[in-house]
């Protein structure tokens, strides 16, 4: 008896010493989100964007560097103006030379200060290494470092877009960058250092997890978060599931929002708020490359837009948070929209217009012949890890059967897919989204997009397109600018070098108890005024 | 003395084991199952109540207008089902065929020449089972195109190793039996021994190994297609619940896309599996597999 009531009292303390650790752990992790009042300790960021490798040619770590850790001359602002970053303020008379003025107590994260030569060596080193980088710097000419706080660019010719491109360009360190020959390789801490207010601490490539820290030297205002973790899903629906347990404070997939299906159940959840703003990209573009035969003609690619059951498509893949898209291609969003003849659905015309384009069924097999007679299979480019544009894809292909193109759909790895639209330009169709950014580089409306000069997935290259594109860049003046975007879209609606399928709103979720959640045109709501903003509800 | 027709037929029908079904309730199912799933398969357009291809209400609930609710594009799940059953069955047995015949051949030919073949053969088998199977199958599936024949072919030639092992440890054991030496003595070549006796005489394995190479690769395509690396022109199980996974099924608890692919696939699996059950429990097929 005695040793059983001995075996109680022991179990009984033990129980409240257990007990008492748990409640001990329970309130550390009550106070774990905040440090101070309202400061947030960690935010998690759940992704869909795998990060390969941190070299900073990777594209999803260049994505998140240039959110976190990198900054650039020029920001794009939450009402998408130019604002200063590294930059104070610039001045220009003639849109062709450009003078910055930076912030004179910057450092790297190294504590080396940032300079003006660091600017011009950026500029230099990515010429050389980055294949991109020439289409839309092309027409610099020089760079010039005059003293540390000043630098000078000057264009080939006036550049009204310039400082947009200026703003995807995040701002290397020549003390680390200058001994790197191959930057695709060089992915070592050394490739982290940039200016931004956070410094990666940690990679972790089985888990795709990276680990932010606040910079405490950082130049600026400090941050309102002390920790970032981003965290890497596979799919978007695990990553829901666990933004709905509380796991991740907020989904970010860049330049683009999350599908209205999850809607009614984050709609259920009391942690769960949700922002909707209109696309300044497009969610889903149907590209002809004309390049290439067939697809140089105006009447085929018009053929195919009648093809296109619109009103399906906006019902089946926005549920209500998408509009039909004009046939002027660019988001109604834009600047100096215009409105130009709405797509819509006539397989009577699209048929007619096929054969007056020469394409007809010969053998009679269902398919069309192409004019001269060969077999005609043309072949649509999507990007695997894009279910939504596999799906739109298989969509488009039973609106294009029925009028007879025995469209062939081909689905490739994201790296494959960037390699055919940007470089190799072999594709004869292919199906992917724009971004706010990528609209507006260049000219402008999307035009680098179609420009054969610039990325030119449509490989446009008609004298009549460059010159309104040209004009553009040169024009300040608002009313010619308003005429020359009103041109340029009439262009895009007869022409139809590219077809807006689909345009969703962006629907972006968020963690409803912190508040300070800012939606950025460009860069979503991972932007700096979210982080130097953000605290507890 | 000579058999007439119908006892010609019996004794057929007894050499391939299915008089003895009645004693083996466990391989009368797995056959009755399988041969609905054919019969499904062949016959989908009749039994499909509507055309899986055909748009409508995404996300439905089940209903008497479509049994199992819709998808994301507002296809009938129970349609695309149906139809799932002749891609996920198509990819299965022609998977299971290419790997058969490839093991077997290597098989046969390493334990019945032995020498510098069986060496040759058996070592590249040897390597071939070194390799992580699934991770490679990943790969190469990646690497291809998204097509189903891209799937069965890299499923197909990468699942023969364990048949080869196996039949040549029984070709082994035939080639050193008397009847064996006897034919051999005789004068009859090589290639008429092997396929007029040791491949009959290893009959039962490869049909219990290709049953088994059948369920595997409908595993090896559903890894596949749930990984995104199937053909999403033809949809199998596997790629349902690829798109249930991706498209806001398990998010929003549509249970009515997801589980019925699955369940499909776990019933198709035990029904090939069942095929292989003897009903002795000393059975040495059982041993060998």
């Amino acid at each position: 008896m005695k040793y059983i009531t001995k075996l109680l009292i022991i179990t009984v303390l033990i129980s409240c010493v257990l007990l008492s650790g748990c409640t001990q752990t329970s309130e550390n992790s009550t106070d774990s989100p905040t440090v101070g009042d309202n400061r947030i300790q960690k935010l998690v960021i759940g992704t869909t964007n795998k990060v390969e490798d941190t070299n900073m040619n990777d594209y999803s770590f260049g994505l998140f560097s240039s959110r976190l850790t990198h900054r650039a001359l020029v920001t794009i602002g939450a009402n998408g103006d130019i604002v200063p970053d590294l930059a104070t303020s610039w001045d220009t008379s003639d849109l062709k030379t450009w003078t910055f003025h930076m912030v004179g107590n910057a450092t790297w994260h190294d504590g080396k200060p940032l300079t003006a030569q660091d600017v011009r060596f950026t500029m230099d080193y990515q010429k050389k290494n980055n294949p991109t980088w020439k289409s839309v710097f092309a027409g610099l000419l020089s760079v010039e470092a005059p003293d540390n706080q000043t630098v000078i660019m000057t264009l080939d010719k006036p550049g009204f877009n310039f400082l947009i491109n200026l703003a995807t360009c995040r701002v290397l360190p020549e003390h680390i960058y200058k001994n790197v020959e191959d930057p695709k390789k060089f992915n070592t801490p050394d490739a982290w250092i940039g200016t931004g207010p956070y410094v990666l601490k940690s990679f972790d490539k089985a888990t795709g997890l990276l680990h932010y820290e606040i910079y405490d030297q950082y130049w600026g205002q400090s941050p309102a978060i002390d920790q970032i973790d981003i965290r890497y899903f596979a799919n978007t629906d695990t990553m829901m599931l666990a933004f709905q347990k509380g796991e991740i404070d907020v989904p970010y997939a860049y330049a683009t929002g999350y599908s209205p299906y999850y809607v009614p159940k984050l709609l259920d959840n009391e942690n769960i708020g949700i922002m909707t703003q209109k696309n300044g990209g497009i969610t889903s573009v149907l590209w002809f490359n004309e390049n290439k035969t067939y697809f140089d003609s105006k009447t085929f690619r018009q053929a195919v837009s009648y093809a296109i059951d619109y009103e399906e498509m906006k019902n089946i893949f926005t549920s209500g948070y998408g509009s039909i898209p004009d046939a002027g291609f660019v988001p109604q969003s834009t600047l100096y929209y215009k409105e130009t003849r709405p797509l819509a659905y006539d397989v009577n015309k699209s048929k007619d217009l096929l054969d007056a384009a020469g394409f007809k069924d010969t053998n009679g097999d269902g398919f069309r012949e192409a004019p001269d007679g060969k077999k005609f299979q043309p072949v649509l480019l999507i990007r695997s890890d894009k279910v939504e544009h596999v799906r739109a894809a298989e969509m488009l292909k039973k609106y294009m059967n029925a009028v007879g193109i025995d469209v062939q759909l081909k689905i490739m790895d994201r790296s494959s897919f960037g390699d055919i639209l940007d470089f190799e330009k072999t594709h004869e169709m292919a199906l992917a989204r724009t971004t706010y950014a990528g609209m507006q580089t260049g000219s402008g409306y999307g035009s680098s997009y179609i420009d054969q000069r610039i990325y030119g997935w449509s490989m446009v290259n008609d004298s009549k397109f460059q010159t309104i594109v040209d004009q553009l860049m040169t024009t300040i003046d608002s009313e010619k600018r308003r005429d020359l975007a009103g041109q340029l879209q009439d262009y895009y609606a007869d022409e139809m070098p590219a077809i807006t399928v689909y345009n969703m709103d962006i629907i972006q979720p968020y963690n409803k108890n912190y508040v300070g959640w800012v939606y950025n045109p460009s860069s979503g709501i991972l932007n700096y005024d979210t982080l130097f903003g953000l605290h507890k509800a | 003395m000579e058999l007439s027709l119908p006892g010609k037929l019996i004794k057929r029908l007894s050499d391939t084991g299915i008089k003895s079904l009645d004693q083996n309730p466990l391989r009368s199912l797995g056959i009755i199952i399988l041969t609905v799933l054919v019969l499904a398969a062949v016959f989908a357009p009749y039994l499909a109540p509507h055309d899986p291809k055909q748009t409508g209400i995404p996300h439905q609930s089940p209903s008497s207008e479509h049994l199992l609710g819709t998808n994301d594009l507002g296809q009938d799940v129970f349609s695309e089902l149906i139809y799932g059953t002749r891609v996920s069955l198509t990819i299965g047995f022609l998977s299971g065929i290419i790997s058969i015949v490839i093991g077997v051949t290597v098989g046969i030919f390493a334990g019945y020449f032995r020498g510098w073949a069986e060496e040759l053969l058996m070592g590249t088998t040897d390597v071939f089972l070194l390799i992580p199977s699934l991770p490679l199958m990943i790969i190469l599936a990646a690497y291809l195109n998204p097509s189903m024949w891209n799937i069965i072919v890299v499923v197909g030639l990468l699942g023969w190793c364990s048949t080869a092992r196996l039949v040549h440890s029984r070709v082994l054991q035939v080639r050193e039996m008397q009847f064996i030496e006897s034919t051999r003595a005789l004068g009859y070549s090589d290639i008429y021994i092997i396929i007029r006796h040791v491949l009959v005489n290893t009959k039962d394995i490869i049909y219990a190994k290709f049953s088994l190479a059948v369920a595997s690769a409908m595993l090896s395509e559903a890894s596949l297609s749930f990984l995104g690396l199937g053909d999403p022109l033809n949809i199998s199980w596997g790629e349902m619940i690829h798109f249930a996974f991706s498209r806001g099924g398990f998010a929003n608890d549509l249970w009515w896309w997801y589980l019925p692919p699955g369940l499909m696939i776990c019933v198709t699996l035990l029904a090939f599996i069942m095929l292989t059950m003897e009903g002795r429990k000393d059975s040495k097929i059982l041993e060998l597999i």
